[in-house]
């Protein structure tokens, strides 16, 4: 069953790819020196601000472009393979969904897996060595545990993400909004940036246990740094399916209401 | 004037009929404020001052640009790409009215939703994070700050004409918007103060139309630009170049339209 949605997928992704060389070459370019450019931008208000204050939320310059780096990379790759949530809205409001709903995979894999960008995964590789020297310049040495244990996070991190996006797409079947959700879901995930202690006991706590936000950046920085004991991301691998098992209910939830008015 | 006044009324229509949307939108608007207010409370809470601003004058600089930010860059023009690539635009060209016209109408009733909700968002940002307010009392700076803002609101009109005339000739808009959307969010001072920049950064940024949007306008309000009118000037210098640009550039874009997918 996974090797079908393997292929599908693949097939998938292949079809993207043939479709943004088809359709616009150039674009590609411009979107890799976007994205580079909103890292550079988002380094240099790390630079204004903690290069200035010397200090945010205890954490020096150097660690806070780690936090920012970690930050990039988890986002990039949580969001890797969900880009069909974008698109999502159109596909219940011209009728493409009941193609969804009709096929033998999954419908929740054709609505999240279906735009997964190729640019995302060359992004990738650069972002990953930003990471690696961002932790050098640190002053933190690199080992495996530590690589391990940052694997571990991301998927947790991902698994968490998912399930998010999961209950956007859901909304989107209920009251046919999901463009601003996923926005504004966007905007929140900007905060995990920055150090979560910054957004006081409230904010840390929704950003480290309702969302994802903290295990992107401020849980494995802390983890480098020797400030978190790894054996409590049992908590989040729970908290991770517990999260995912909940948006699959509302999911499942959301399709019943599904009218199919649009076809 | 009346059909101009009914694409108005329809625009606001189109805006209130998807109305989870419309409040997803304005809840982002308020959301918009909470990563700059915790950095900088974080930063200069507990007193002193970076750059010469003081926690409460950073405050005030940023609910500035949450303000103006909704009347400058609220926009339907926006759609412009997407409209030629459907096809969808041959409607409105077959209308009796300006295009150009057609598209600051949409823009207008856009910028009137967005401060109809400031009147409520206002107050819950205030209420839920007590930023100091600097209401501007003398008639000059306001005056002043007025022009700019007519600038302001016309440099982003013509910027995302001549954006979404790239869809003339490409079939990928989002890219090119993309990379705007990441450039005047750092370049336009919604992040920072531009001032907080070396001087030459400072000086390169002001050679664009970028910093006119927020930044210039909001310094002018609050009375602390010491080059206002150079700054107003170069504003109108962007929109009379940026204003003769997109005219060309939609002349030559309107020539090769061919209505596909209608």
């Amino acid at each position: 069953m996974l090797k079908a949605y393997l292929r599908v997928w693949l097939k998938l992704t292949a079809q993207q790819f043939q479709s943004q060389v088809a359709n616009a070459r150039g674009a590609a370019i411009l979107f890799i020196f976007g994205k580079l450019f909103r890292l550079a931008s988002a380094l240099l208000l790390v630079y204004v601000v903690v290069g200035k204050a010397k200090l945010i939320a205890g954490y020096s310059l150097n660690e806070a472009i780690f936090l920012l780096m970690l930050f990039n990379l988890t986002q990039t790759i949580s969001q890797l393979f969900l880009r069909g949530v974008y698109m999502f809205r159109q596909k219940v409001v011209d009728g493409t969904f009941d193609f969804y709903l009709l096929n033998p995979l999954s419908e929740l894999f054709y609505s999240l897996f279906s735009f997964t960008d190729p640019l995302d995964i060359i992004v990738t590789t650069p972002y990953l060595i930003f990471v690696f020297w961002a932790w050098v310049n640190a002053g933190y040495a690199i080992t495996i545990p530590a690589v391990i244990a940052l694997l571990i996070i991301i998927i947790l991190a991902t698994l968490m993400v998912v399930a998010w996006h999961i209950v956007i797409i859901a909304v989107g079947v209920k009251y046919l909004e999901v463009d601003n959700t996923v926005m504004l879901y966007r905007d929140l995930e900007r905060m995990g940036a920055f150090p979560v202690a910054i957004y006081g006991r409230l904010g840390e706590n929704i950003l480290t246990y309702a969302f994802p936000f903290a295990l992107m950046a401020t849980i494995p920085a802390r983890l480098v740094f020797g400030l978190f004991n790894p054996w409590y991301l049992i908590i989040f691998a729970l908290l991770a399916l517990a999260q995912l098992r909940l948006s699959l209910w509302f999911w499942h939830r959301s399709l019943l209401s599904y009218s199919s008015a649009s076809s | 004037m009346q059909k101009y006044f009914s694409i108005f009324s329809i625009t606001l229509q189109e805006i209130f009929a998807y109305r989870l949307n419309m409040i997803m939108w304005r809840v982002r608007q308020i959301f918009v404020f909470l990563i700059p207010f915790f950095i900088w409370k974080a930063v200069l809470g507990g007193g002193g001052e970076i750059y010469g601003y003081s926690f409460a004058a950073i405050m005030t600089y940023l609910f500035g640009t949450t303000i103006l930010r909704s009347l400058v860059m609220g926009s339907r023009t926006i759609d412009l790409g997407w409209m030629i690539n459907s096809g969808s635009l041959t409607i409105p060209l077959m209308r009796p009215f300006n295009l150009f016209v057609f598209f600051f109408i949409r823009d207008l009733a856009d910028k009137l939703f967005n401060l109809g909700f400031m009147f409520i968002e206002l107050p819950l940002i205030y209420l839920m994070f007590h930023p100091p307010i600097f209401l501007q009392s003398d008639l000059i700076p306001i005056f002043l700050f007025s022009i700019s803002l007519i600038f302001a609101i016309l440099i982003y009109f013509y910027i995302n004409i001549i954006f979404g005339s790239l869809g003339f000739w490409s079939r990928d808009v989002w890219a090119p918007r993309f990379l705007l959307m990441v450039i005047m969010e750092f370049a336009t001072g919604a992040m920072f103060p531009l001032d907080m920049l070396p001087a030459v950064w400072q000086n390169v940024l002001h050679a664009t139309p970028f910093p006119y949007l927020l930044y210039a306008p909001l310094k002018i309000y609050l009375g602390t630009d010491p080059f206002i009118y150079f700054h107003l000037v170069a504003s109108l210098g962007w929109v009379i170049v940026l204003g003769l640009l997109s005219k060309l550039i939609w002349q030559r874009g309107i020539k090769s339209y061919e209505a596909e997918g209608r």
